[in-house]
């Protein structure tokens, strides 16, 4: 396989996987804090805010992918 | 702006006859966030309410309960108002005659459901019956006999007839069940009944009628038909009524909640046997006016004192510029801030469009979406919605114009060679020639690595301004000391890591590798060793770990550009879809195309609102406040409030 080619499948593991790792954390954390949310509505801004807080994952991922595809 | 309004805690003494004037001119005046006295002791006592209020919570409670069977619209306008000394004078006539007017029609209307329900119940009885064919009549009063009537899961005949021989049974089916009639000497009916249970007997009430049942059933639709006439009639004549009292009513119930928030004011008072004592929070700049107005109103005997307490815990008042207003609901919603803390608001309303916009960034876009929100705010009245439908218009305007930065418009290029107007005019127009020659600021596609960069700043000013803030609110509740040692060090971190990145960039760019030595990675050094030995003194060497996370804050800012990427390449997908693959196949493919472009495009606008929305949000949440905001503080809400349907003469 051409260069260019592992590069590209390079660029798509690393954001796919990391959307499942994100993905995966998020789960738990989601479904806890819609829970407190329907206990206290109150709770929206933080419960959002750690439910978000995996997602940064897959941000690392697209950087790598940025870095292999342009750089 | 930036802080909270400044309070002073104030007590207000007089005598307990003076409490009904105090009541009336605080709420008029609508600036003392009271607290609740709780300690009773020796001599002072929570108070009790006024006389009046047991008056005036059973008119509320009728009030009430006329507008709930009214059900008002969100956001309704009211065509008049009412005047608070014409409300009072009419009070006791008015209620009693509304009471009269709409509740013996509403006690009327419930009796005719419960007739309607009846009907339908006799209904459900009758069917059946007639299924089976038995007269009523004849299905009951026998001094001998006993009749079961009802439904089965099967023909019991076989099995009865080993019980006794003397009995009659009738079946039928009806709506996939059995209808049974069994006619038996009064001996046997318990051994009958147990045999029927088998076959998991429902018994059938059967109705007194003298009639055929088809005579019954005219009856019944008769009935029905002159019950729903004047259930119609009445409906619409308690709509016409309510229509008409419906600003009344609603005037009533302020008017009436009003007054009895006025009465029970005591409540939150300590009183002895001759005073009272009110302890609360009042805004600095209204001190003044709140002092004179309580000593006009009570000639000299109520007084206002500015008091220095050691249990000083003032309530939050947000302070902001009338466009920053709606995005308090967005600082709230994470937490209000605490009373000596900066209040991030006004940041967030300038940042958080900008940040949307770069985000998504496409005229078109931009232009559907301020549609949407001028359209909805329309609809929409409450005051939460309107808040929000105001940060989604700021955030459209915002889309607009980085949609002229990138030059996109609903995911084509709107300058340059491949612009949408070469593309659907062709080379040689005018038009087209004319915009091939502008450029856009920056090409998302083509500059992307640039643009990445870009946000990595924009991260790193963001969050320096984090942990300037962070300094400030430090520094005024611990100390300059703490200050440094757990703010100021992650700020000399923030700039190690900008430089290192800035060194990888330099490295990147001359083509050497890329831990090379460099400048920027030297002058990364003294910081890296600043940061570690304030944080060592400060919070202990656990705290190095983080260093990690402030690296991972950094690079998330690439989200920046990473939304607004899947957005274009979706965009540009659906695009690709309609024109370049279908368009061209004939009229079919024409209409399969436009339905295409417009079904992918109203899912990119939705999830272009949705994602670039909480990615802002989260960059603030998790990236921006966490390094410096706090919260936990309680909202100012003073005793009063703002008349909507009354006004005060």
């Amino acid at each position: 396989m051409a260069v260019e080619g592992m590069v590209a499948v390079g660029a798509g593991l690393a954001v796919g996987l990391a959307g499942i790792g994100a993905g995966l954390g998020e789960q738990g954390i989601g479904a806890a804090a819609v829970g407190a949310m329907a206990e206290d509505p109150g709770f929206f801004g933080r419960g959002l805010l750690m439910t978000v807080i995996p997602e940064t994952i897959v941000i690392f991922g697209l950087v790598v992918a940025f870095l292999l595809m342009f750089m | 702006m930036l802080e909270p309004v400044r309070m002073v805690k104030v007590s207000v003494v007089g005598p307990k006859e003076y409490l009904e004037v105090t009541s009336n001119a605080l709420y008029r005046l609508s600036s003392m966030h009271i607290e609740d006295y709780s300690e009773e002791d020796e001599y002072f006592r929570i108070g009790e309410p006024l006389e009046k209020a047991s008056r005036l919570s059973k008119f509320l409670v009728t009030v009430r309960s006329l507008l709930s069977h009214a059900g008002i619209k969100d956001g309704y306008e009211p065509e008049r108002t009412f005047s608070v000394s014409e409300l009072d004078r009419e009070l006791d006539k008015k209620v009693g005659e509304l009471e009269e007017l709409i509740t013996s029609r509403i006690n009327r209307i419930r009796a005719i459901e419960e007739g309607l329900r009846k009907i339908a119940d006799e209904r459900r009885v009758i069917y059946p019956l007639k299924a089976l064919g038995v007269p009523s009549e004849l299905l009951a009063g026998y001094r001998n006999l006993s009749v079961f009537v009802g439904f089965v899961r099967a023909n019991p005949f076989e099995k009865l007839i080993e019980v006794t021989k003397e009995l009659e049974v009738f079946t039928a089916d009806y709506a996939g069940e059995m209808v049974v009639a069994v006619f038996v000497r009064k001996d046997h009916a318990d051994d009958v009944l147990k045999v029927l249970q088998e076959f998991a007997f429902r018994e059938i009430q059967v109705p007194e009628i003298s009639v055929s049942y088809d005579e019954r059933l005219k009856q019944l639709e008769e009935e029905e038909r002159s019950l729903r006439n004047e259930l119609e009639k009445l409906n619409d004549e308690l709509k016409r009524y309510e229509g008409e009292n419906l600003d009344l009513l609603l005037a009533l119930e302020e008017h009436l909640s009003i007054e009895l928030e006025k009465c029970e004011l005591p409540l939150k008072a300590a009183t002895s046997k001759y005073a009272f004592v009110l302890v609360g929070y009042v805004p600095e700049e209204r001190f003044g006016e709140f002092e004179r107005h309580l000593k006009e109103v009570s000639g000299g005997k109520v007084v206002a004192l500015k008091i220095s307490d050691s249990r000083w815990d003032p309530p939050t008042a947000m302070k902001n510029p009338g466009f920053a207003k709606p995005f308090e609901l967005l600082t709230t919603s994470y937490a209000v801030p605490k009373y000596g803390e900066v209040d991030p608001t006004l940041i967030m309303a300038v940042l958080f469009p900008i940040f949307f916009g770069f985000m998504l960034g496409d005229i078109g876009y931009g232009l559907v979406i301020l549609g949407l929100g001028l359209w909805l705010s329309t609809k929409f009245k409450t005051e939460g919605w309107q808040a929000l439908l105001k940060v989604l218009k700021y955030s459209a305007i915002s889309t607009i114009v980085f949609g002229f930065v990138y030059g996109e418009f609903f995911g084509f290029e709107l300058f340059g060679e491949e612009s949408l107007f070469a593309k659907f005019l062709g080379h040689e127009s005018e038009i087209a020639r004319y915009f091939a020659e502008l450029h856009p600021v920056a090409n998302r596609l083509h500059d992307a690595p640039k643009l990445l960069v870009l946000t990595i700043a924009i991260g790193v000013l963001h969050m320096a301004l984090a942990y300037v803030i962070g300094i400030r609110n430090v520094a005024k509740e611990h100390g300059w000391k703490h200050a440094v040692e757990e703010k100021f060090n992650w700020l000399m971190a923030l700039i190690s890591i900008a430089l290192i990145i800035t060194g990888f960039i330099i490295n990147n760019i001359a083509g050497v590798p890329v831990f090379q030595m460099n400048a920027a990675y030297l002058l990364a050094m003294p910081f890296i060793a600043g940061w570690a030995i304030l944080t060592i003194i400060g919070e202990g060497p656990m705290f190095l770990i983080e260093y990690l996370t402030l690296l991972s804050n950094t690079i998330s800012y690439a989200r920046l550009l990473a939304v607004g990427l899947a957005s274009v390449g979706f965009a540009i997908a659906f695009n690709y879809m309609a024109f370049e693959m279908l368009w061209p196949s004939g009229p079919v493919g024409i209409v399969v195309a436009i339905v295409v472009f417009l079904i992918g495009h109203v899912i990119n606008i939705l999830l272009g609102i949705l994602d670039p929305g909480l990615q802002s949000l989260r960059l603030h949440y998790v990236e921006f406040f966490v390094k410096f905001f706090e919260g936990g503080g309680k909202l100012y809400s003073p005793f009063g409030r703002r008349r909507k349907y009354t006004k005060e003469d």
